[in-house]
């Protein structure tokens, strides 16, 4: 099958004879469906407390920006950006989580997947909600995006064929 | 398509036992425990100056004189916002009721303010914070001894006027 696993295969002998390439792309698809469950939990979390169906948003940015210095950029961006769109915002990121989510676990258009949280998580910060736990979230979603993981376990494999830019 | 289905119904199940409202208690939120990026003041004064203070009017500046203890809650700690990554995770499997981030204490000095670094404890349940010298009861605002006897009561002084004061009263302290 035309796929980008390289030389890779779920064999104990392949394990056998690269134990830490083995060990990395294990913790590596650990770290990718555990990401993955975090986000369908996140996506479920906002559908349970109304976000797709009340203001919650809204609310959300404004008592956010209680607490944003008035000159911060933060406060700028969610005054001029985030607060007029906060419904399509609250649906893009609510549904988005879940689609993330389920790409990572299913190993489903994975590059593509992990870009789109590493845009979410850039939107979050940029809009006032930094906070150091990005950080190591930010690094996750770049190792995603830097190899073929849904090709060593995932359908992206299978569908490459079918989309090669899609299910790289 | 049908394993996707349970999947995700087995994540709703778990999600709904998310993080309590918090909306009631002093530096609670709607939407969750007190934001790890937020910073706030409380202000606890002891029990014969608050006596005199309206319950419907709340002080909004700090006093000029007097005896209070003013403490400032910053922003959690560079690892203590790492750390938040476990505490959203775990969350969807059982409840975080607590979290510690730092403490700053400031006590008059005179006309100034004396400053001494610290950390501190929040809890939902039971809904306090846990403070070196003392507990705030977070559903009345009440201020506690270690030995839980009252001391005082506590209000939230809103957080840029605060910071502006503390400023000009310590101007040596990492604000």
């Amino acid at each position: 099958m035309n796929d980008l696993r390289g030389d890779f295969a779920w064999q104990w002998r392949w394990f056998g004879s690269h134990p830490l390439r083995g060990l990395g792309i294990i913790l590596h698809l650990l770290l990718r469906i555990l990401f993955g469950v975090f986000f369908i939990a996140a996506g479920i979390n906002k559908i349970n407390k109304g976000w797709l169906t009340t203001d919650v948003m809204e609310k959300i940015f404004y008592q956010r920006l209680t607490e944003l210095h008035p000159d911060s950029f933060a406060a700028f961006f969610l005054q001029e950006f985030a607060i007029p769109l906060d419904m399509p915002l609250a649906w893009l990121i609510t549904i988005g989580e879940l689609i993330i989510g389920v790409g990572l676990i299913f190993g489903i258009a994975v590059r593509l997947n992990a870009w789109g949280a590493f845009a979410m998580m850039m939107g979050f910060a940029i809009g006032g909600y930094y906070d150091a736990s990005l950080l190591p979230l930010i690094g996750m979603t770049i190792l995603f995006f830097s190899k073929p993981t849904g090709h060593w376990l995932g359908f992206d494999r299978r569908l490459y064929p079918l989309q090669p830019w899609l299910f790289r | 398509m049908s394993q996707l289905f349970i999947i995700a119904l087995c994540f709703s199940a778990f999600a709904n036992a998310q993080q309590k409202t918090t909306e009631h208690l002093l530096l609670g939120s709607p939407y969750g425990e007190f934001c790890t990026m937020c910073e706030a003041f409380v202000v606890c004064l002891p029990q014969n100056e608050a006596a005199n203070i309206n319950p419907a009017e709340p002080p909004k500046v700090l006093p000029e004189r007097g005896n209070f203890t003013l403490y400032y809650f910053p922003t959690r700690t560079f690892w203590q916002q790492i750390y938040t990554i476990w505490e959203w995770f775990i969350v969807n499997f059982m409840p975080v009721n607590s979290h510690g981030r730092p403490l700053g204490i400031y006590q008059p000095d005179g006309a100034m303010l004396s400053y001494q670094a610290a950390e501190t404890f929040f809890s939902i349940d039971p809904p306090e914070i846990t403070l070196p010298d003392a507990i705030i009861k977070r559903d009345d605002g009440s201020w506690l001894d270690k030995n839980r006897q009252p001391k005082g009561s506590c209000y939230r002084l809103p957080l840029w006027e605060t910071l502006d004061v503390v400023a000009k009263r310590a101007p040596q302290t990492p604000n």
